[in-house]
Order: structure tokens, then C-alpha cells, then sequence
């Protein structure tokens, strides 16, 4: 799987019924939207009929939080169907879900719960996604999620885990930034590291979204705009996987549409940014490159 | 510690929704006791395991009281915020979540409310909460193209007794014992709602243009629209209506009622 495999979509934000109306009736610019899968898995209703209508003149990718990709339950037949009849009506351009699992015994959670870091669990995961990939056929991006716990019996870094189980699936990667920020403090990880370690061909797309800080740990809520330290990483994100797809989350005290579609132009502007300054950089290297070529050769 | 992963899952999922942990957080508790807890999950000095823990604990239920508060408006603005806290508590841990969408999450709140001693504190909750069930199940329910006037005014006259319709797929019929279609109408209004009068009643939920509706059925209506559940001639919905209806001129009354529905989009052509 390489990167080139998905489109550019540009930088969007997440698709939320406050949202409808505006949208229906103002057509605001926006380069994409995320929709939450499982919202729209329904029989029929209003929800279904503003998707069909917001497809005309929009692009958009499916984003899941159900598919409980590292449950020990058999994986929901029934759930990829429903996934899979969405996807064929929609034809999204992908479609993501979680690393986590969110069910176990035929208990669902609603909450996107962390896994022990292993090699035996990388594999249950990968096996599991490949099923998934056969019966949706097209490849799935999978997110990191926030976490507020770890495994002691973890033998490896969350980056090594996601990056092995994409690897041995074969799937995309959505980074979220965000989330990578709020592990990063909530576990004592480095940041930039994980950023660094996660392999490049495999990331098709960015989250942003903010979080609240509550002391002892912070809480990828939602609820904020994007804080200066998120977009900071986001930043370095973007000189070291180029440009990639970009998407503003914003589940709770959902503002007006404006304000997010402003944060998706900040997304495109940082992104500009940073791409610019990494060329610079690539050309500052090539001179310094040629110049020691140069001097060698005298 | 190093535990197979199924069994970790177990433990973790227990941990996060058994009644302790809930219970915790409705009285306001900041961390659970989760014996051994630690030769599981990681803790340091600025979190323990129980503490990371109970973030999880925290989340899970307040996300569902969230989403059914939103999804039972009615019922809380009847129990009171308190009353329907303590109900969801005890709810989620005799019917947790079983289903990838969260708007399943209150499908078994109605029949629960009728097990439980609220009910008699507030006799009506039982209906009010089925009621708002239905409405969002409509709302979710298949969409059809409903029977037009137009279309009925295409029929030649002598072809009307074989014209095949059926009822809508998201239209739903429910007993009521208490008239609390009101209550529900004064919510949704923002008006203020007050204690419904016991009568029984027979529902019938539909929906027009997206938007979801209720009322009382008619005598007639109820044998006539339930067997147009199937396919039926409209010979034998006026044989049902006839049946039901004590009149002398049915053909009339016939007549009105079919133009109601018609208007109200609840018949299909078969």
C-alpha cells in the first residue's frame, strides 16, 4: 500500500447534524467531509436523505468507531454488511475506524478502549483487519486512538504497534494528531518521536481536534479549538509526511460552521507553511549537498 | 502480570460498567477500588491504575445517560434530572449496550421502567418512555414514496376494488394506557407538560417528509391499516373499515378516512 494509492482531499472537517441545515442551504466551501459510519447505518430518515444530498456536491470519507478491530469477539458480520451496503450507496473515497477495541462478549462500550502492545496482539489485529479489508474490498485506515491506561504487560511502543499492524495488514494509518498529544502526556511518551517512527507511505490522513486539560491528564474531548502545542506537532507532521489529507473533529459544544471551516483554513495555511519550509530545507540540503560534492571533487 | 488478551477484555469491560463502578460515579467518588488493578494496568505517581481506570468508568457512563437523555427528553423532563440518573444507572447494568450504534442504547428502557418502582411513583413513565422509543424508531424506520392524491386520481374508477396498497414500513401502532402523547407534544414544544389522564389509547406513529407524528387511532382505522401491513386490495380495506364502523352511509366515512391518510403519507402502493 503506498500513500498515492488514496486522493488528496485537501483539508475538511467532520460532518455533525448541527450542521445540516447550513450546509444545505449556504453550500459553504469545504474540501471534504468525515462522516460518522455508524450514524448513518440506519434504514431510512432525514439523516440518510441530507447524506444523499450533501454526497452531490461534496466529497467524503467514512469514519467508524465501531468496527472493534481488537475485540477477542468474533468480528460483527452483521455490522460490516450494513458497512459494507453504506459504502457501496456513498462510495466514500475511504474508510477508517479505530485501533481499540470498543466490545467484548457482546457488551459494547461506546468508548474506543486501548490494547496491550504485543506481538501476539499485532497479529490477532492484523488477521482481523485483513477480514475486514476482504469483506469491505478496498483497504481501511486505522486511527491511534487517546488513551487514559496502559498495559504493564506491554512490550512495545503504541508507534511500534500501530506501525506493525499496519504494516502486517496492510492497511492506511489516520494519524491523529491530537490523540498522539494527549497519549503522549497521559503515558510520559515523546511526541515527536512517535511523529518520527510511524512509516510514511502508510499515513493517508491527519485528525486534529482539542482536548481539555484536567491536571493529572488531559481528555481528548473535542470540545476546543485546536491548542498552539497540537499544532506545533501538526506542523512537524507535515515535514515529515508531506502533505496529506487533513480533518477538524468537534463532537461537543459544537460551535458554528464557520468557525470550524476557519480552522480547517488554518490546517491548509500551517500545512503551506511547513510544506514550503521543508523544500527550503530540501534546498538548503541539496546546496550544502552539492557544495561538499563540490569540494570533494577538487 | 501477563494475562490472555480475551480475558483482559473481560476484566477491563467488568470493570468499567459493573454497578460498583457506576454506582462510584453517581455519588461522586473519585477512584474505585479495583483490587490488584495494578499488576494489569500501568499507574505512576500522577495517575494510579484505579484512577486511569476510572476515566474509562466516568466516560462510559456518562456517555450513555448523555445520549438517552437526549433520546428519552420526555421521560427526564418528567422524572426530574435526579430520578432519571439513578434509573439509567440501574438500567445500563440490566441492559448494557449490545449494538454497534449507541441509539440502540435505550431500546429496553420502557419495559425496564415498567419492572421498576418508579413506575408507581410515576404511573405514566412506562408509556411516555415507549412513546419516544417509537418516534425514533420511525424517525430511523425504511422511507417509501407514499401514495399520492395524483396517483389515486389515475385510477379509473372501475379498477378502484383491485387497486393493491400497503402501509408504510416505518408507520408503528402501540397501546397506551395513559394520554401521554400530550406530555410528549408539550416537551418537543417547550411548553409545560402536565400529569396526563389515564385513557387508553392505540397509537399510530408515521412519518411526513422526514419529520415524525402521532395521534390517536380512529374506530375503523385500526383492523383497516393493520392488515394493510400486507399487501390489500382497497375492496378489502373498506371491508374492514365497514366492519369496525357503525354507520349508516360507510361509504362516506370511507372516504374521509382515506383521504387522512392519504395526506398523512402512510400508504404505499403495493
Amino acid at each position: 500500500m503506498k500513500r498515492a494509492d488514496f486522493p488528496f482531499f485537501g483539508f475538511g472537517v467532520g460532518l455533525r447534524r448541527q450542521h445540516y441545515s447550513h450546509i444545505l442551504e449556504t453550500r459553504p466551501q469545504m474540501d471534504w467531509f468525515e462522516v460518522i459510519s455508524e450514524n448513518f447505518m440506519v434504514e431510512g430518515g432525514r439523516p440518510l436523505q441530507v447524506l444523499e444530498r450533501i454526497r452531490a456536491n461534496y466529497r467524503i470519507v467514512f469514519h467508524g468507531v465501531s468496527l472493534s478491530i481488537g475485540s477477542t469477539d468474533r468480528l460483527n458480520r452483521k455490522y460490516l454488511r450494513d458497512l459494507r451496503t453504506l459504502v457501496d450507496r456513498f462510495e466514500p473515497a475511504w474508510v477508517s475506524d479505530h485501533l481499540c477495541w470498543t466490545s467484548v462478549g457482546g457488551h459494547n462500550t461506546h468508548d474506543l478502549l486501548p490494547l496491550p502492545y504485543t506481538e501476539d496482539v499485532v497479529h490477532h489485529v492484523a488477521g482481523r483487519v485483513r477480514e475486514a479489508q476482504e469483506t469491505l474490498e478496498r483497504r481501511i485506515l486505522l486511527e491511534n486512538v487517546s488513551s487514559y491506561m496502559s498495559f504493564v504487560q506491554s512490550t512495545m511502543s503504541e508507534w511500534e504497534f500501530l506501525s506493525a499492524v499496519a504494516e502486517e495488514a496492510d492497511c492506511g494509518i489516520l494519524l491523529d494528531i491530537n490523540n498522539i498529544f494527549v497519549s503522549a502526556f497521559n503515558h510520559g511518551f515523546n511526541a515527536e518521536r512517535y511523529i518520527d517512527s510511524v512509516p510514511i507511505e502508510r499515513v493517508v490522513q491527519f485528525h486534529l481536534a482539542g482536548h481539555s486539560d484536567h491536571g493529572t491528564y488531559l481528555l481528548d474531548s473535542h470540545d476546543h479549538p485546536v491548542r498552539e502545542e497540537v499544532w506545533k506537532l501538526y506542523e512537524r507532521a507535515v515535514r515529515r509526511f508531506g502533505v496529506v489529507s487533513a480533518l477538524v473533529e468537534w463532537d461537543d459544544n459544537i460551535p458554528e460552521f464557520d468557525v470550524l471551516s476557519a480552522i480547517a483554513e488554518q490546517a491548509r495555511r500551517r500545512c503551506a507553511r511547513s510544506e514550503s519550509s521543508q523544500e527550503d530545507k530540501h534546498e538548503n540540503r541539496a546546496v550544502v549537498a552539492a557544495e561538499a560534492r563540490l569540494s570533494v571533487d577538487r | 502480570m501477563r494475562i490472555e488478551l480475551s480475558s483482559l477484555q473481560r476484566l477491563v469491560y467488568r470493570l468499567i460498567a459493573e454497578p460498583e463502578s457506576i454506582a462510584s460515579r453517581l455519588s461522586g467518588a473519585s477512584a474505585v477500588e479495583f483490587p490488584g488493578i495494578e499488576a494489569i494496568i500501568s499507574g505512576d505517581q500522577r495517575l494510579a491504575a484505579a484512577e486511569r481506570l476510572g476515566i474509562y468508568a466516568t466516560a462510559y457512563f456518562y456517555r450513555l445517560l448523555d445520549c438517552l437523555k437526549e433520546d428519552y427528553r420526555a421521560t427526564l423532563a418528567v422524572l426530574g434530572a435526579e430520578a432519571f440518573q439513578r434509573l439509567i444507572a440501574d438500567y445500563l447494568v440490566q441492559f448494557p449496550p449490545t449494538e454497534p450504534s449507541i441509539s440502540y442504547a435505550g431500546q429496553h428502557l420502557a419495559d425496564f421502567i415498567a419492572k421498576e418502582r418508579i413506575c408507581t411513583e410515576c404511573p405514566f413513565a412506562e408509556d411516555l418512555a415507549r412513546l419516544e422509543r417509537t418516534t425514533l424508531e420511525v424517525f430511523h424506520g425504511p422511507d417509501a414514496a407514499a401514495l399520492d392524491a395524483e396517483t389515486t386520481r389515475s385510477i379509473p374508477t372501475e379498477q378502484w376494488p383491485m387497486f393493491e396498497l400497503r402501509l408504510h414500513p416505518a408507520v408503528k401502532f402501540l397501546e397506551l394506557n395513559w394520554k401521554v402523547s400530550d406530555v410528549l407534544s408539550a416537551v418537543n414544544e417547550k411548553r409545560e407538560w402536565s400529569v396526563p389522564a389515564r385513557q387508553r389509547s392505540r397509537m399510530i406513529v408515521f412519518k411526513q417528509n422526514a419529520e415524525v407524528y402521532f395521534r390517536a387511532l380512529e374506530v375503523g382505522e385500526k383492523r383497516a391499516l393493520e392488515r394493510a401491513r400486507a399487501r390489500v386490495t382497497f375492496a378489502e380495506v373498506c371491508e374492514e373499515i365497514a366492519a369496525e364502523i357503525e354507520v349508516d352511509q360507510p361509504a362516506v366515512e370511507i372516504n374521509r378516512l382515506f383521504q387522512r391518510w392519504l395526506c398523512e403519507e402512510i400508504l404505499v402502493a403495493a
